[in-house]
């Protein structure tokens, strides 16, 4: 084949074009400059201003344009494009969105990780730490919470924030009441407990189809974590103090080698199920509501729900479920359950939208007006008869136009959780004590935050994960397969060595500094 | 077919047993999805159970997806990416592979070094972003169907194909008075049904499946598939922790929510295959080339 001189030259300069088109210029600012100018404090409601918004969405999508809609460009003076993107995919359409230099003006951001941080530095946030006192709802954020979302000096995100208390474990009170036991108190009583729910048929069907806890391996974490909190041994990548002025990791803390030793003797006697490595977390939640465990660690207050206990009923009548109070911690000390973070996620403000004053004002006015429980929660629901209906017993239920476009599934954040938005005042009694248990129980006594919250090390983002899911399925494998104790050390030697001693070095030089000041 | 000689017969019958064997095998799982896609709460007991045949006709999961409120908009953006989608695909991919596939035609070197080369590496997602992006596609279904037009591999198994085809049935086509057009669409399209059959039907199933361009492309929910509102519902079926919805009856159990899920994605794509069944004929050219 002979190319022609002339068309081997357009060829070649065709693919030059192209290969240069591609470097169009940089869509992001490089400096973030926050807005200098001392600005009037009144914002003109009559500039009718365009907001785009994009957050997660756990849900069904509402609907793009209606009555929800309507009301709050109507409320907020503003022409409000609401993007709603399905939970897995999120960072990757956040990737793109910075790519094509388009965050929409607020922008969830679900966690500080070291992709918020390039973000921050690249200057495509716009900073608020002068602006957060000129609001009476966004000042009332704790200052640590800010703290979190704060980078080189700049407040960078407003975050939504979430009970403080988490996780408590739960227990089948009918199977205790039948069996004449007391709330376990111990490690040592809970075992016990667990051994008569497996072994002396608590639900009185003459069948040994019952056994003392549901564990799972499969979502990613052993659980049921709050079996596990309260001698701190912690989820996920979470850390806790070591009593000797550092940190350590999930089940490397110092007690986890006894408990490791503890749960390896439940799954030998099967007090927890055979099958808990394969089983993920929804399944290990079936089997306690369906009544094969009696004991299940993973609801914090707001999982108590109508639906559950009605699911739970439906299989079992007689289902009680009742909180358990911190027990002992494996060395002795008083035990107390864990703490969430306080948030879960954070809005942002893009730069872009920082070029107009008014704008970035009216901005925090809806956010702001967005965590104002006595003003937001009636307007979020829509208009009686419509949108919901209020029953006989007190409860709301929202009608499927509701469900499709009332303007509270536009929110962007919610009111901090107190009083009665704490919780749902629409729920029955029954669920309002629980709940309200729960939360007391897991606020008793002296619950514990994570204690690598902003603390950072370049060796837990690269390789964090990969060491704790190393971790994990050592401690797995110990249980499973009966090994002896002394193999903990083994693997806690292993995991150190593939990098686990340079996190924890850093881990700790980061957080002794954070805490020097 | 069947030979008589006994050491032939006993091949064929441990081929048709493997055969079989795995085809059960293969068919058991479809099967238990399709019975325990019918469970509902009542029926609690059952989920421990290997079920084969539904034990009731329990239509609530299937309900309760049909129930969401773009269920019918989703059904249409995902028949209407599938059939739009697979035209597009099928004509681009064909005449380009039959250009590819002329002797005469000079920078075929070139552009299939092209072809190739995209095979081999990739832009990345934001690069391609910015393209799509930049072409004003974002927010339409034209940009689930446009940037993925051609499969380079499904291009170059094409083009073999055409080359094929003998050219001397081609040239007694022009010697007749047929233009290239012409040959194309009276000739060799109708001799290349088996492999425009089987990329049709590659192609059908990949936009039927479309879930991840859908969503970093379009912005509003009525642009969804069905996939991504499939998706939605089993994780809201799965966790109502998050309040996502308040219903006055409780929902179906998530695990036959996903059994159901599994059911919507993948019968009616299967329903095609009958209708392709009859394409898959092999032996049209023989005897057309003598010598």
């Amino acid at each position: 084949m002979k190319v022609t001189k002339p068309a081997f030259t357009m060829l070649s300069i065709l693919t030059t074009a192209s290969l240069l088109a591609a470097c169009a210029s940089s869509p992001a600012d490089p400096s973030p400059t926050p807005a200098s100018t001392a600005s009037p404090k009144a914002d003109d409601m009559n500039k009718k201003y365009a907001v785009k918004a994009m957050t997660i969405l756990y849900g069904n999508p509402p609907a793009a344009s209606g009555y929800g809609i309507q009301a709050i460009n109507d409320r907020y003076n503003i022409d409000f494009q609401f993007n709603s993107v399905p939970s897995g995919d999120y960072n990757n359409k956040l990737a793109t969105a910075f790519a094509s230099g388009n965050i929409p003006d607020i922008t969830l951001i679900e966690d500080s990780t070291q992709t918020f941080y390039n973000y921050a530095e690249a200057g495509a946030f716009l900073p608020l730490e002068d602006y957060i006192k000129d609001y009476p709802n966004l000042s009332k954020i704790p200052q640590d919470v800010l703290d979190l979302m704060t980078y080189k000096g700049h407040l960078y995100g407003i975050p939504r924030i979430r009970a403080a208390s988490n996780w408590v474990l739960s227990i089948r009170k009918d199977w205790l009441d039948k069996l004449n036991l007391p709330m376990p108190t111990t490690y040592e009583e809970l075992t016990n407990v667990m051994k008569a729910f497996t072994e002396n048929d608590p639900d009185g069907n003459g069948q040994k189809d019952t056994y003392g806890m549901a564990m799972s391996y499969a979502s990613g974490f052993i659980s049921s974590v709050a079996a596990f909190t309260p001698t701190k041994v912690m989820p996920f990548q979470s850390w806790v103090e070591d009593g000797k002025g550092g940190i350590l990791p999930g089940w490397a803390a110092p007690n986890g080698r006894e408990l490791v030793k503890l749960v390896t003797d439940w799954y030998r006697e099967g007090y927890i199920s055979k099958d808990f490595v394969l089983m993920k977390s929804s399944q290990s939640e079936e089997d306690f509501l369906l009544g094969k465990a009696g004991i299940h660690g993973d609801f914090a207050f707001n999982a108590y729900s109508p639906e559950r206990l009605n699911k739970a009923r439906a299989a079992n009548p007689d289902f009680q479920w009742d909180v358990v109070p911190p027990l002992t911690a494996l060395d002795g000390t008083e035990g107390s359950y864990s703490l969430g973070s306080g948030f879960y996620g954070f809005n942002v403000l893009s730069a872009k939208a920082g070029s107009d004053e008014g704008k970035v004002r009216r901005l925090l006015q809806i956010l702001d007006d967005q965590m104002n429980a006595s003003g937001i929660v009636p307007f979020g629901d829509g208009e009686e008869g419509v949108h919901f209906t209020n029953n006989a017993d007190g409860t709301k239920s929202y009608t499927s136009l509701g469900n499709s476009e009332r303007p509270g599934l536009y929110l962007m954040t919610n009111p901090i959780p107190e009083g009665d938005f704490l919780i749902n005042p629409s729920l029955p009694d029954e669920i309002k004590q629980i709940q309200k248990k729960a939360i007391d129980t897991a606020l008793s006594g002296t619950p514990y935050k994570d204690a690598s919250l902003g603390v950072i090390s370049k060796t837990k983002i690269d390789k964090g994960e990969e060491l704790s899911k190393f971790l994990l399925d050592g401690v797995v494998n110990i249980i499973v397969n009966g090994e002896p104790i002394d193999n903990y050390d083994l693997l806690i030697e292993e995991w150190k060595t593939r990098g686990a001693d340079q996190m924890i070095q850093e881990m700790n030089e980061s957080y002794k500094a954070k805490n020097a000041k | 077919m069947f030979s008589t000689k006994w050491s032939y017969r006993i091949f064929d019958g441990t081929n048709i047993l493997l055969l079989l064997g795995f085809s059960v095998l293969t068919f058991i799982p479809f099967l238990h999805v399709f019975a325990m896609s019918f469970l509902s709460l009542d029926n609690a007991k059952e989920f421990q159970r290997f079920l084969l045949w539904p034990t009731q006709w329990d239509f609530t999961s299937y309900q309760y997806i049909y129930d969401t409120r773009i269920f019918f908009s989703s059904l249409k953006n995902t028949v209407w990416i599938t059939v739009v989608g697979t035209l597009i695909n099928i004509a681009v991919t064909s005449s380009m592979a039959y250009s590819c596939s002329r002797r005469s035609f000079s920078g075929k070197r070139w552009i299939m070094l092209m072809v190739l080369f995209t095979m081999l590496f990739n832009g990345g997602l934001i690069p391609t972003y910015l393209v799509v992006n930049g072409l004003g596609l974002i927010d339409s279904l034209w940009a689930i169907v446009i940037p993925s037009a051609v499969s380079a591999f499904n291009m170059i198994v094409l083009k073999e194909f055409f080359e094929g085809i003998h050219e001397s049935i081609l040239e007694s086509a022009k010697i007749d008075g047929c233009n290239d057009l012409g040959i194309f669409f009276r000739i060799v399209l109708p001799l290349s049904l088996p492999a425009l059959a089987t990329f049709t039907l590659f192609y059908a199933v990949a936009n039927w499946n479309q879930y991840f361009a859908s969503i970093i492309y379009t912005n509003s929910s009525d642009l969804w598939p069905l996939q991504v509102l499939l998706r939605q519902v089993v994780m809201v079926g799965q966790s109502d922790i998050f309040g996502a919805i308040d219903l006055t009856a409780p929902p179906p159990p998530p695990l036959s929510i996903q059994m159901a899920t599994v059911m919507y994605t993948s019968l009616p794509i299967l329903l095609l295959y009958p209708f392709l069944q009859k394409y898959f004929v092999k032996g049209m050219t023989l005897g057309a080339v003598k010598g």
